[in-house]
């Protein structure tokens, strides 16, 4: 099997049977959202709790999907797979008790499938947090794709695959058929021994580590653009799901098994495109390339479903639009998988999940209020100028420079040697680093330096400046500070491979004998109380705040 | 006249000064007389209890709305101009209402329209003049005049409005308000006599916005101040008692008349001016200011038990002249605390903080005592008055203000020589200085006493971050590092710097060991240059050739002096 094969990574046992279970757990939850739609049709609920039912499916995504990212960086990512798929292994029973004994009604409903929602999104960024922990170096690109494809596909084969079952088996079974595979899901993923990783008395308490994750992405240039290029993926292909129903049903009076067809010819295109069209294209063009075709086979498609409306042409453009979402979900994805580093990798997921279903729910609110109101011809018409301009904006801001990053730990190692050594908690820490630069160099510094004070920034400074000294024209001097010394300990450990490279490029510019001097500051504001009211004028002294680090003596370690 | 300095009287002997006082009496005196007149005209123009007690609202509004601001303009422009502007911009309000008052064109809108007006040339007058006095007058004079000008804003209130009810009989209300916007002219007349000394240069003078941030940072920064605050708030709510209740207990409990009325407020005028006048000189030179104050809240206490007693007008008038002299003792030693401690380039701004606070504390409190009186029980809201100034009097021991009387806030600049290769331009930041000292263990906790004041001094001064660390690699030696926004704020910051703020910097200096001094270092940020791509575009990095630095050609050796 060739290594840009989709498939290549599925002849690792581990992953092939994680991605199986997740696949299998992604699709049957979708096809658990099919049933439990027929099941309170059934139960007789009115056209509100219907459409409440999107709202109890995605709410978990915007209100969990942060902090699940936050706690899939900081505990066991396995426990938190195993605990989130048998959460929604319980979800799903209960609603299969209450489904067999006639014992539900429409809210019931409802909140069990907020409960399942809870799970997925707990399961969501963890999942792919754990793909590059699992794959070898050399399956990871066609690891990473096929998590994105789960990821899409689960949403797409889904409801086809309830729509077939539903009328085999009826609601009770399929949700307990769906119970159980829950269950299975744990099993496989319980069998998994994850590598040991970060040191315990490292770890990040669950603030931090939100506090970490909104640095990381404000600090971190690949990131945003990867975000930026998901939101617009998503407002364009939201159109999809959210009007396809729409011209089929109001427009063309079709049937439902009709619209099951297209439907079906959406999760076939979607398929194809990751089986056979991802790995031709990945072997022939660049990731940006792909994302540009996938929009412009968005604009022949909004185009014509602007202007043609028949089944056949319904039916292809379908296929089409499903091809273009695998196409550019999967790279949009695959990009984000290669510029985030292992330790922020659950939150940056996180993040990625999150904007994208913003981005879905958004435009198809758009999408949506087009139609009442221009109705569909001019709808589609705009929704095709837009997607030119999606277009024209992802070429001027393109993802390729992804496959060029190497965020590998490539953790620093300095040795300090000091008199004491601080404790982990103590703060704020303030680092000096003093370059000398000659005058012709001070150009490239600057370039240099941006690149530098945004890795700093971005694991684990909350402060950064360069300052060039008045005294002595040509001397630099970087200040960071960090809130703990434990933050810094964990700075180091995060450095990649290209922060590193950035931090030698401008290592080398320095212009002295000696190497560029580092010092280490711990602040006194923990025994230096300001007198915050300042009572009778007069200062404050207690002996009690001493530093309790001064005479303690330990070997500094990382 | 006493030619002892330790008279209420002394800074008077000052021809400038003298002038500028009475004129500022008389001038704020025939705005509260004004006051009582134009309550008169809208009785007149058949008023409604609402619109009445929307006066208040429209005179005290302005301190509100435009004190800070007045306050940040005092300090940054030529104070004569601020004043004489704000005199003249009185004298139109009042011709105003005065030519309506003649020609009978009054409405109840216009009314209210011009004192409001009238506010706020009194919001922007009152701070500036507080700043000028210790620009006026003699070293050996300050207190004096720091005195009668405290004098002088609190009798202004009192007195006022009895002349206003002694005279509006006789005069009339449009002869009356005629006769206090002419008193307006002469006073602007008489401000711009006044030849005040050069200040800073203009170079170094700083914008409204930096103007208001660096009063904002000073108050939050300076401990005596922050003190002198609270006491100011602690005696104005006490004593915004008196001017709230004492109508209500004259009216209801003591069924006094309109005259017995007036003859009540004049006692209580009366008492401020013995107050000021015979007992404060006496009592300043045999106790401390703290123990004025004490004094004062003690006859507060009295008075406030016995009025809750009383049922008579006479025992009343007699309270009011003694709360009438608690008023002026605690609140000329609370403004002349005050005064003692702010420093000259921020006493516009500072003053404008007591005038605020003192009048928002007591327009809150009145509330307070107001809706006690009327829903609760006089007496009741007369004890729990009691026990505030209790409180406020076991408080006062507390958080003293007799360390204003050491304080010594002349401007002591540093003035050490900047030798830079390239001078910073005025506007080039944000600029960061460090400090290094070295400091025995045995020193450790009297450097981290110090250090706190130094941190404060450094924030005050102008500094937007101040930090102490201290290395890690060489435990004991200290860095000391604050950021100011701009260089010209680093040379204000050094222009500053009072004799007391220069001490504490020599107190550290000694405790610094090693033979070399303490290293200063001075570093400008290259934020100009970094121009990080907003949306990080496509990855790359921006080279504009157009945010090169500037050419330094000028080799400009600079220094502090402006």
């Amino acid at each position: 099997m060739n290594s840009t094969s989709t498939w290549f990574a599925l002849k690792n046992p581990v992953f092939r049977r994680l991605w199986l279970a997740s696949v299998f757990s992604g699709t049957f939850v979708s096809a658990q959202d099919i049933a439990a739609t027929w099941l309170m049709d059934d139960l007789g609920a009115s056209s509100f709790l219907l459409s409440l039912m999107a709202t109890a499916a995605s709410a978990p995504f915007f209100l969990f999907t942060l902090p699940a990212g936050a706690v899939a960086d900081i505990a066991n990512r396995r426990t938190v797979i195993v605990v989130a798929v048998l959460w929604q292994a319980a979800c799903s029973a209960l609603l299969a008790l209450g489904a067999w004994t006639r014992a539900v009604n429409p809210s019931l409903v409802l909140l069990c499938i907020f409960l399942l929602g809870v799970g997925v999104a707990f399961y969501a960024p963890v999942w792919g947090a754990i793909v590059p922990d699992i794959a070898s170096k050399d399956e990871l690109a066609s690891a990473v794709t096929l998590g994105g494809v789960q990821l899409n596909l689960s949403g797409i084969v889904g409801p086809a695959f309830a729509g077939l079952l539903l009328p085999l088996l009826g609601v009770p079974l399929l949700i307990s058929v769906n119970a159980v595979t829950f269950v299975v899901v744990a099993l496989a993923v319980w069998q998994w021994r994850p590598r040991k990783d970060e040191l315990l008395e490292l770890r990040e308490s669950f603030v931090e580590s939100f506090v970490s994750s909104l640095r990381y992405a404000r600090h971190s240039f690949g990131m945003r653009i990867v975000l930026f290029r998901n939101v617009l993926f998503s407002l364009v292909i939201s159109i999809i799901p959210a009007l396809l129903p729409v011209i089929a049903l109001k427009e063309m009076q079709l049937s439902a098994v009709q619209l099951g067809f297209v439907f079906t010819c959406l999760a076939v295109g979607s398929l194809a495109g990751a089986v056979f069209a991802l790995p031709y294209l990945r072997a022939h063009t660049s990731q940006n390339a792909i994302t540009s075709i996938s929009m412009m086979i968005m604009v022949c498609v909004l185009f014509t479903l602007a202007l043609l409306r028949q089944l056949p042409t319904l039916m292809l453009c379908a296929f089409l639009a499903g091809v273009a979402w695998s196409l550019a979900g999967s790279e949009l994805w695959v990009a984000g998988q290669r510029v985030i580093p292992g330790w922020v990798r659950g939150r940056m997921n996180a993040f990625q999940i999150m904007l994208g279903q913003g981005g879905i729910a958004i435009g198809a609110l758009i999408w949506g209020s087009g139609v009442t109101h221009t109705g569909l011809t001019l709808t589609f018409s705009a929704a095709a100028i837009f997607a030119l301009g999606v277009l024209a904006v992802g070429h001027r801001v393109s993802i390729d420079f992804a496959a060029e990053a190497s965020v590998d730990a490539a953790p620093f190692t300095a040795e300090w040697n000091f008199p004491a050594c601080p404790d982990h908690d103590d703060g704020p820490v303030t680092v000096t680093i003093k370059y000398t630069i000659a005058k012709e160099d001070r150009q490239k510094f600057y370039t240099l330096m941006q690149g530098v004070q945004a890795a700093i920034r971005r694991n684990g400074a909350f402060d950064c400046r360069l300052d060039e000294s008045l005294d002595d024209p040509g001397q630099f001097r970087l200040e960071f500070q960090l809130s703990t010394w434990a933050d810094h300990l964990r700075q180091t450990n995060r450095m990649t491979v290209d922060d590193r490279n950035v931090f030698n490029d401008a290592w080398d510019l320095h212009n002295a004998d000696s190497s560029p001097t580092v010092h280490y500051y711990l602040s006194s504001q923990k025994c230096v109380f300001p007198n915050n009211f300042g009572f009778s004028g007069r200062t404050f002294s207690t002996t009690s705040t001493l530093p309790k680090r001064k005479y303690t003596v330990r070997p500094a370690t990382l | 006249m006493d030619k002892n300095s330790t008279s209420t009287w002394f800074a008077l002997r000052n021809p400038v000064f003298f002038r500028l006082w009475l004129a500022s009496v008389i001038s704020g005196t025939f705005v509260s007389a004004q006051d009582v007149t134009a309550t008169w005209l809208m009785h007149d123009l058949g008023a409604s209890a609402f619109a009445l007690s929307f006066m208040a609202t429209a005179a005290s509004a302005p301190f509100f709305l435009f004190t800070l601001p007045a306050g940040a303009i005092a300090d940054i422009v030529n104070r004569k101009v601020v004043i004489v502007c704000a005199v003249l911009w009185q004298a139109l309000c009042s011709v105003f209402l005065a030519i309506a008052a003649w020609t009978g064109l009054l409405a109840i809108p216009f009314v209210l329209g011009c004192i409001f007006a009238l506010g706020i040339g009194l919001a922007f007058g009152a701070p500036v003049w507080g700043a000028i006095v210790p620009d006026i007058v003699e070293k050996e004079e300050l207190p004096s005049a720091i005195t009668l000008g405290g004098v002088q804003l609190n009798l202004s209130g009192i007195v006022g409005p009895a002349l206003g009810g002694l005279l509006l009989p006789l005069l009339g209300a449009p002869l009356l308000i005629s006769l206090n916007a002419l008193t307006f002219v002469a006073v602007a007349l008489v401000v711009l006599q006044w030849r005040p000394r050069q200040t800073f240069s203009s170079r170094l003078r700083e914008n409204f916005t930096e103007s208001f941030i660096s009063s904002l940072r000073y108050a939050r920064n300076s401990q005596r101040m922050k003190v002198i605050l609270f006491r100011n708030v602690l005696f104005s709510v006490v004593i915004s008692v008196i001017p709230s209740l004492l109508p209500v207990v004259a009216l209801r409990e003591c069924h006094a008349s309109a005259a017995q009325l007036g003859l009540v407020f004049t006692c209580v005028g009366i008492g401020s001016l013995i107050g000021a006048v015979v007992a404060l000189p006496f009592l300043r030179q045999r106790i401390s200011p703290n123990a004025i104050i004490s004094i004062a809240m003690l006859i507060m206490i009295v008075v406030l038990v016995a009025m809750a007693f009383v049922h008579h007008v006479y025992p009343l008038m007699v309270y009011a002249t003694f709360a009438g002299a608690a008023w002026a003792l605690a609140g000329s030693e609370i403004w002349i605390a005050g005064q003692r401690v702010m420093p000259g380039w921020v006493r516009g701004r500072m003053n404008s903080f007591q005038i605020m606070i003192g009048q928002g504390s007591m327009a809150l409190a009145a509330i307070v005592w107001g809706v006690g009186a009327n829903n609760l029980n006089v007496d009741i809201t007369f004890a729990a008055a009691a026990v505030t100034a209790l409180a406020a009097l076991i408080l006062g021991n507390r958080f003293s203000i007799n360390f204003a009387a050491e304080a010594l806030v002349e401007a002591a600049p540093i003035s050490h020589e900047h030798a830079f290769p390239v001078a910073p331009d005025d506007d080039d930041g944000p600029v960061t200085v460090t400090i290094e000292y070295s400091i025995l263990n045995d020193d450790r906790e009297q450097f981290r006493v110090l250090m706190q004041e130094v941190q404060a001094i450094c924030r005050r001064n102008g500094a937007f971050q101040c930090r102490l660390d201290e290395s890690l690699e060489q435990p004991g030696s200290f860095r000391l590092e604050y950021i100011v926004s701009t260089w010209a704020e680093h040379l204000r910051q050094n222009m500053r710097m009072t004799i007391d703020e220069t001490e504490v910097f020599e107190k550290v200096w000694e405790l610094h060991v090693g033979d070399t001094e303490p290293s200063i270092r001075h570093f400008l940020s290259t934020q100009r240059f970094m121009h990080l791509e907003g949306f990080g575009f496509s990855g790359r990095t921006f080279v504009n050739t157009s945010r090169m630095p500037k050419p330094k050609a000028r080799m400009v050796a600079a220094t502090t002096d402006a």
